[in-house]
């Protein structure tokens, strides 16, 4: 226990002590987007936790980049209160679609979040007054100064999100350890079992999305006010995918998991730069390699590099997450 | 005494021999400086067709700026480099290509993307940054009197209209009602409203506008939508090549026997191969052939050229990407320097450019609120049993 | 509006639906069967447009043999890509998702590097219309109606009757039992994959001269099989005849009576359907 408290003191310092060492922009970036996933895809954890997959998730980054964008242009509030509410707005839309659809398991359900994902896009097109069409809505402030930080160089966006990513960090660990993260596990082990011994799954399930779209909504705001930019382009089908295969990428089986999905796959596609026309192959390439050297994802590395057999470890992902 | 003078002379041979393979490297006979540009297009997905026509087009006047020897840039004369980035047609991946650009290759001169979305999601970098920014895409938002230094390339419909229309009305002076189809995305409702602004300027009704979903090839319901309404003519600029192909043969199957119309370029072999020769005939474009009753000297040097790198059959869609990095040459030899601001005000101030399509200049204060949009001439042509025949060419105004 | 129109708007409705029910057709058999949502599914239609075209305009091979030999050849890709990449994962399902995208991107990257961007045709075998009560329709889609409605004719009696067919729905009702009862369920599944990939395939082939070819072709083509099987019932043949058919006149009524908000529409109906009877009009629970 403490040599992991140690391990994550460190990296936490590391982090922290980044524009320290570098202040190059293009690196920043880099770890500034990863940020933005991986509270996202903590989202979709949360979600998966409880046994419903997710498609749509990237719909609910796009109401919460939209809310927090119209909230600052429109309604002239400041970013650090547009922010929140744009979280609680996406939960607020999850708990809408939650409660009708929640029901509903397995692939439909997943086939429900990409249909509402689509729905939510093709809303935002059809609106194009309010909400600025295929164009999008340009000029997206970044952030008011807070206490004195005014957010003109990359560094404060660093900060913001490293903190936004402990905070979600520090809720996804605490959820994970808590009473509702056993309840959640034992529904996706089973939900029939769960709710013949008296636990009100719908309840549980409803609030496990509310919770991941909570965050989806964060990181949609961030988004927007952090490339200065809103489209409907930066929340289509692809980017739910991308959600989805960055946990399982990562390994769904841990905390870990997004962080490490999230990095991995922002930083591929960078590195793979130099393949040109190549990349879109090489990129799938990685990607059915990786699943098939590390089906629990990449958290299981180190268990591999042990020894352990794939499928092993794929079993270890699983007790894992039971413990949270 | 004989082996000693004999053991000099080979050292010397053997140190002579050294000295000439080391030529090459001697800073005296280095490398050229070397400069170079960015460029973010989408050569994956969807918009690939766009992507690479323009990579093939630039490349060609790259090929001849360095075969010359390079550019001259003041005292310093630069081998042209271009590093290209694959924005996918995606605002996001544009975004992030274009940070890899600005921030980790520092380039100050970036060719850019055909999607609009994406050269918005851009400017807060390169504008910021002052970078110099040369686009190509339909959405009037890309160019403002606060970012200064984007310039747009390449004519929209705003400008090509402002040619097509009146010859239309001129040469066929009986069609009156028009109808619009676009597909469901930035540029498809970007150019359909600057083609019912231009409908109304130049006296034409519109009966019948409407958006297909992206990925649609078969429009017979909304062809059979469209015929019912009767237009004279249909103008489907909007739409990918492929897809205006796909609905010129389904409309003439449909019984439709009106004029097609697009302000786009096209391929016409491609287009007849995909439509069907007799459906094709009296197509009217924006495409220019190049060898044709318009051709300039610049035109042919361009076509041998790009026949030279990639053999033939010739695109016809790529002579407008050449411009983009010509006129940006004249204006790096013009200024004198590499310093951004003041080869955006020298592109600003002069009136006239040399290229390959003969006069051109920058215009757009009053339409765009700002001089940033280049004004090259249109050309219009119409399919006739199969083969382009060039029927007029033209100025557009944009004061 | 006069009655021809209307004829008109319904058989755009059909030969639209039917498109729509030769791409779904085979995805909804893969996951009625192996349970598995085939991403690739698209992909392999986009190669046996593409593998029509290369026999035809490169090889001078007769279009329906052509035809014939794009189905044989994807239906082989199929397995082989069964064989290799999803067998593995045949009982794991969130990285057969992953892997099922992952060829998926593969096999649309290699082909937009190795066919190139541009969109290519196919020299279609029949031309002219013909009227049918008021409406009309190209020679070549009756052509593509009539061979589309042989194929679905044949593979429903193919599930339905004969033997391996049968082993089929038995797997895909209870993989165990199926199993426990000597049925071979890699075999199923392999024989499963075969099919499936051919009639993508075949789809491929019977649009190709239709429309155009290109390497963009696979994504779209699996969003609308989605759509489809989930209206018409995953696993049901019936119900991606079904919802391909519904789907198909519900596009072409809401094109032209409602204009382009008919894009929301299809998922709209996917959300209402998976609301109140998510097995789809033909699923079974």
């Amino acid at each position: 226990m403490d040599k992991r408290r140690v391990v994550l003191l460190i990296i936490l310092l590391s982090l922290i002590a980044v524009p320290a060492f570098t202040q190059d922009p293009y690196l920043l970036n880099i770890l500034i987007t990863t940020g933005i996933w991986t509270t996202s895809v903590w989202g979709v954890r949360v979600i998966m936790s409880t046994g419903q997959l997710t498609l749509g998730h990237a719909a609910y980054m796009a109401v919460g980049a939209y809310a927090s964008t119209l909230l600052t242009m429109k309604a002239g509030l400041s970013f650090w209160l547009a922010f929140p509410l744009a979280g609680l707005i996406s939960s607020l839309v999850a708990l809408l679609i939650g409660f009708p659809t929640l029901r509903i398991k397995g692939v439909y359900f997943a086939i429900i979040t990409f249909a509402f994902a689509e729905i939510v896009r093709l809303l935002i097109v059809h609106w194009p007054s309010l909400l600025g069409g295929y164009g999008g809505i340009p000029n997206v402030p970044p952030p008011s100064a807070f206490f004195s930080i005014s957010f003109k160089s990359r560094i404060p966006f660093y900060y913001l999100i490293l903190a936004l990513s402990l905070v979600t960090y520090l809720v996804m660990v605490r959820i994970g350890n808590s009473r509702i993260g056993q309840v959640f596990s034992s529904i996706h082990e089973s939900d029939t079992l769960a709710e013949s011994i008296g636990i009100n799954i719908m309840r549980y399930k409803v609030t496990a999305f509310c919770i991941g779209c909570f965050f989806a909504g964060l990181s949609g705001s961030f988004y927007a006010h952090y490339f200065n930019f809103t489209s409907p382009e930066f929340f289509t089908i692809w980017q739910s995918i991308y959600c989805l295969v960055f946990v399982i990428v990562g390994g769904a089986g841990s905390v870990w998991g997004p962080p490490l999905g999230s990095f991995f796959m922002t930083l591929i596609p960078e590195l793979l730069r130099v393949a040109r026309e190549l990349e879109p192959v090489i990129y799938a390439v990685i990607l059915i390699a990786v699943m098939f050297l590390l089906p629990g994802g990449l958290v299981t590395l180190p268990a591999r590099l042990r020894g352990k057999k794939a499928h092993q470890s794929l079993l270890d992902a699983d007790e894992r997450r039971k413990d949270g | 005494m004989k082996s000693f003078a004999e053991s000099f002379w080979s050292k010397m041979v053997i140190l002579g021999v050294v000295v000439v393979l080391a030529i090459p490297s001697f800073p005296l006979y280095a490398a050229q400086k070397e400069l170079k540009f960015g460029a973010i297009f989408p050569l994956s997905g969807r918009g690939a067709t766009w992507g690479m026509a323009a990579q093939k087009a630039i490349t060609v006047k790259q090929k001849e700026v360095n075969a010359k020897g390079g550019l001259k840039v003041g005292a310093d004369t630069y081998k042209l480099e271009i590093i290209w980035e694959d924005d996918k047609y995606n605002a996001a991946a544009g975004r992030m290509a274009a940070e890899k650009l600005v921030n980790r290759d520092r380039v100050k001169f970036i060719l850019g993307s055909q999607s609009s979305a994406v050269i918005l999601a851009v400017q807060p970098i390169t504008e910021p940054n002052k970078i110099l920014f040369l686009v190509n895409s339909y959405a009037k938002e890309v160019l403002a009197p606060d970012k200064p230094y984007t310039f747009r390339m390449v004519l929209t419909s705003n400008e090509i209209l402002q040619g097509m229309y009146p010859w239309m009305t001129k040469t066929y002076p009986n069609l009156k009602a028009v109808a619009f189809i676009e597909p469901n995305d930035a540029s498809g409702w970007s150019i359909e409203k600057d083609c019912r602004r231009m409908a109304e300027q130049n006296k034409y009704q519109v009966i019948f506008s409407q958006f297909y979903e992206r990925g649609t090839s078969d429009f017979y319901p909304l062809l059979n939508k469209m015929i019912a309404a009767s237009p004279d003519f249909v103008d489907f600029s909007g739409a990918p090549p492929g897809d205006q192909a796909l609905m010129v043969k389904q409309m003439r199957e449909l019984g439709y026997k009106g004029k097609t119309f697009s302000s786009t370029t096209m391929d016409p072999a491609e287009f007849c191969k995909i439509a069907g020769v007799q459906n094709a005939e009296g197509h009217i474009s924006n495409t220019h052939d190049l060898l044709g009753a318009y051709t300039t000297e610049g035109q042919k040097k361009y076509y041998d050229g790009y026949i030279a790198l990639y053999g033939k059959p010739f695109d016809p869609v790529t002579p407008k990407y050449q411009v983009y990095l010509d006129v940006l040459i004249q204006a790096l030899e013009k200024a004198g320097t590499l310093d951004t601001t003041k080869v955006m005000e020298m592109m600003e101030k002069t009136e006239e450019w040399g290229t390959i399509f003969g006069a051109s200049k920058f215009g757009g204060k009053e339409h765009y609120g700002i001089k940033r949009q280049i004004v090259t001439p249109v050309y219009i042509s119409e399919i006739i049993k199969g083969n382009l025949v060039n029927r007029g060419t033209m100025m557009p105004a944009l004061p | 509006m006069t009655f021809s129109f209307f004829i008109q708007v319904l058989v755009n409705g059909f030969m639209l639906g039917l498109t729509y029910v030769l791409i779904a057709s085979g995805f909804s058999l893969i996951y009625g069967i192996m349970r598995l949502l085939n991403f690739a599914h698209g992909e392999f239609y986009m190669l046996g447009a593409f593998a029509t075209y290369l026999l035809c305009e490169h090889l001078g091979v007769h279009y329906f043999t052509a035809m014939a030999l794009s189905m044989v050849i994807i239906g082989v890709l199929g397995v082989l890509v069964y064989h290799f990449f999803f067998r593995p994962f045949r009982d794991e399902h969130d990285p057969s998702l992953v892997i099922a995208l992952g060829i998926a991107m593969l096999i649309g990257g290699l082909a937009l590097i190795i066919f190139g961007e541009k969109d290519k045709s196919v020299a279609p075998v029949f031309s002219g219309v013909i009227q049918v009560w008021g409406a009309t329709l190209s020679r070549e889609r009756v052509a593509v109606i009539i061979v589309a409605i042989v194929l679905m004719a044949a593979l429903t009696l193919y599930i339905k009757f004969s033997k391996t067919g049968q082993a089929m729905r038995a797997v895909s009702q209870d993989r165990e039992a199926a199993a426990l009862q000597g049925i071979g369920v890699d075999t199923t599944f392999r024989l499963c994959m075969g099919i499936s990939s051919a009639l993508a395939g075949a789809a491929g082939a019977l649009l190709a001269p239709l429309f155009y070819v290109n390497p963009f072709l696979g994504m779209h083509a699996v969003l609308k099989a989605l759509v489809v099987v989930v209206i018409g019932g995953l696993g049901s043949i019936p119900g991606a005849i079904a919802g391909g058919l519904l789907l198909g006149f519900v596009e072409s009524f809401g094109n032209t009576f409602f204009g382009d908000i008919t894009e929301i529409l299809g998922f709209i109906i996917v959300m209402i359907v998976l609301l109140f009877r998510p097995q789809g009009l033909f699923g079974h629970g």
